[in-house]
């Protein structure tokens, strides 16, 4: 089966939001090997409504690296609840969100790749679809932002592996517990 | 010129509440939970005898006031005999042994202290003082150490404020069977 695998910057105060503002200074080729590795596991991306916005709007701009070429190509799925349409080779989940991110595990294929951590993993967790979870801690406080796992109740998790960068950054995987 | 340590139990969405179980939160004691290792233990030993001081907030020291001075041993006996700093509006009469008031401003009598000290001042837990430190830019070193549970309610250790600071990462590791990880940072 395939797996859900997530990967979700964070700052050591906890923050996910804007990344692009405390992130790029320690962005290196650990950085872009360990992604690379991630992406080019996947072959699908699922995306919560914020993240897909996002990157919809940054992404499609940019071509001529594998890295850039291979998320424009390949297909993502959306959960949300208010979006009427999407673009970017995107498709939108239905309301059973569940249900359908088991149905997308059960095809065929390579991972499932999930960027940012949110309200939708909430579901995913207490459903038990999520296999992996990358949190990229940087280290930098900036202060404030959307904090991770804000509104979640207790779940506990399991550390599967850490990787250092030299630049400080620290991945911890966990899976469910 | 000593350092000033901050040392903290968190959980993954960043709650540092009432590790220890004495402060009548929700999960109070939520640490004990996990086995972190000899490794765990022996990082908290060297921790404590390290330490030239503690510099503690009120409820934190209260805490620690209430559970200290009936233990004994290694790590109790030091805890108990090293000189405290209590940050507190309220408290007069410090009860627990060779503990001073720190009133006042704070940034200063705190910077005053590592002038006093030759090694680690450390602090534990605190939240709202910690606060205060990271925004002063008088913090040297920070110790996590990261248990693997989103507690989904308690007090987070950073709040918002005191803009961005940037730290150098200088040791990440696993202790124990449970997934607890440490990571020391230091000034950049």
């Amino acid at each position: 089966m395939r797996k859900l695998v997530e990967s979700t910057f964070v700052t050591l105060d906890g923050v996910i939001s804007d990344p692009q503002e405390w992130g790029p200074l320690y962005w290196n080729e650990e950085h872009a090997s360990y992604a690379r590795d991630l992406l080019f596991s996947a072959d699908a991306l699922l995306l919560g409504r914020e993240t897909y916005e996002g990157f919809a709007q940054a992404w499609p701009a940019r071509s001529g690296d594998e890295y850039t070429d291979r998320i424009n190509s390949m297909p993502k799925y959306v959960a949300s609840t208010t979006l009427k349409e999407t673009g970017w080779n995107a498709t939108l989940l239905g309301t059973d969100v569940p249900g359908e991110v088991a149905k997308l595990k059960e095809q065929p294929g390579q991972n499932i790749l999930k960027f940012g951590t949110g309200e939708l993993d909430r579901t995913l967790l207490e459903h038990g679809l999520v296999d992996e979870l990358h949190f990229w801690v940087f280290p930098v406080a900036v202060g404030g932002g959307d904090r991770l796992f804000d509104g979640f109740g207790t779940t506990h998790l399991n550390l599967l592996k850490t990787t250092t960068f030299s630049t400080g950054i620290d991945v911890h995987v966990y899976g469910p517990k | 010129m000593g350092k000033i340590v901050v040392t903290e139990f968190v959980s993954l969405d960043g709650v540092f509440e009432d590790p220890g179980g004495s402060e009548n939160y929700e999960h109070g004691g939520w640490s004990f939970k996990f086995n972190r290792g000899d490794d765990g233990d022996k990082f908290k030993l060297d921790e404590a005898m390290g330490s030239d001081a503690l510099l503690l907030g009120r409820v934190t020291y209260q805490g620690f006031a209430d559970a200290w001075p009936s233990r004994t041993g290694e790590f109790a006996d030091k805890f108990n005999n090293m000189p405290k700093f209590v940050v507190s509006t309220t408290i007069e009469q410090p009860e627990w042994s060779n503990s001073t008031v720190v009133k006042g401003n704070v940034a200063k009598q705190v910077a005053e202290l590592k002038g006093k000290f030759a090694g680690d001042v450390v602090v534990h837990g605190s939240g709202q003082l910690v606060n205060t430190l990271k925004e002063q830019d008088l913090v040297d070193e920070y110790r996590l150490m990261v248990f693997p549970v989103v507690l989904g309610k308690g007090k987070r250790l950073f709040t918002d404020g005191g803009g961005l600071t940037a730290l150098k990462l200088a040791e990440s590791k696993q202790v124990g069977p449970d997934g607890v990880i440490v990571l020391r940072y230091e000034r950049a």
